[in-house]
């Protein structure tokens, strides 16, 4: 598992993860986002477009950050092309909760006013 | 077809153990949809029983078993998991009640039950918990 992260438009955080989200491989992920949190981020873009399988404990992070975010008024949106990815977040009610999208741009546009 | 190993609870193992699987699999022309579920269902299950059942506490003993088993177009595929923790059952009624959009734990139980077809415990098994997960499903035609 790779993960990389950087700021766009400010304060945006962008965390691209590339192979599984599992809880094999899990913490140089939870590192990147309890720094990120810890420094007072809360506008998050999750890039999983590479990600090949993510299981409960990836998904319990992701809501962690969205229940962080939403504390502050702020949004959480994933990048998800991979058609079972996106099946379990729709399956694990994570859907409700983040912005599930297929693009970059389509994120960005989440925080625009 | 069957698929049989016996592994100690920590994570390499089960790694190990997902890895030989998804290549039973495979080599036995499995969906690869169908791995992914099957494999889904099998590490939430087994990280269940970690968890909750072992107290994450390692080198206890998981017997995992699977079969394949093929009539006309209809495949079956059976998952039987056996541990020594102490008794526990998955009811469908309590997980899709208790799990609400932000619960931090909980979703790889409604997970399990969404990426298998069935799930039986057997209840006169006497040593610890017996589950047997099935997944079926209609072959592509060549």
């Amino acid at each position: 598992m790779e993960v990389t992260s950087e700021i766009m438009n400010g304060d945006i955080v962008k965390i691209k993860v590339k192979g599984e989200l599992s809880i094999f491989y899990i913490d140089p992920f939870e590192s990147i986002v309890q720094k990120n949190i810890i420094d007072g981020k809360s506008r998050f873009i999750f890039d999983l477009s590479e990600v090949t399988y993510i299981d409960s404990m990836g998904i319990g992070l992701l809501s962690i950050v969205s229940n962080n975010a939403s504390q502050k008024g702020e949004k959480v949106a994933v990048i998800v092309t991979h058609p079972k990815i996106k099946y379990t977040l729709n399956v694990s009610k994570l859907h409700n909760i983040i912005h599930i999208v297929e693009t970059e741009e389509e994120a960005l546009k989440l925080f625009t006013k | 077809m069957t698929f049989k190993k016996k592994i100690s609870s920590t994570f390499s193992e089960l790694r190990d153990l997902e890895s030989d699987f998804e290549d039973f699999l495979k080599i036995n022309r499995i969906p690869s949809d169908i791995v992914y579920d099957l494999r889904m269902a099998i590490h939430e299950y087994i990280l269940n029983v970690m968890e909750h059942g072992y107290h994450w506490v390692p080198n206890n003993e998981l017997e995992f078993e699977t079969t394949i088993s093929l009539k006309d177009k209809t495949c079956e595929v059976s998952v039987t998991i056996k541990d020594k923790a102490p008794k526990f059952e998955i009811s469908k009624e309590k997980i899709f009640n208790s799990v609400n959009d932000r619960s931090f734990r909980g979703r790889g139980l409604l997970m399990i039950l969404t990426f298998v077809d069935d799930i039986q415990y057997d209840k006169t098994y006497q040593e610890g918990n017996k589950v047997t997960l099935k997944k079926v499903f209609s072959l592509p035609s060549d």
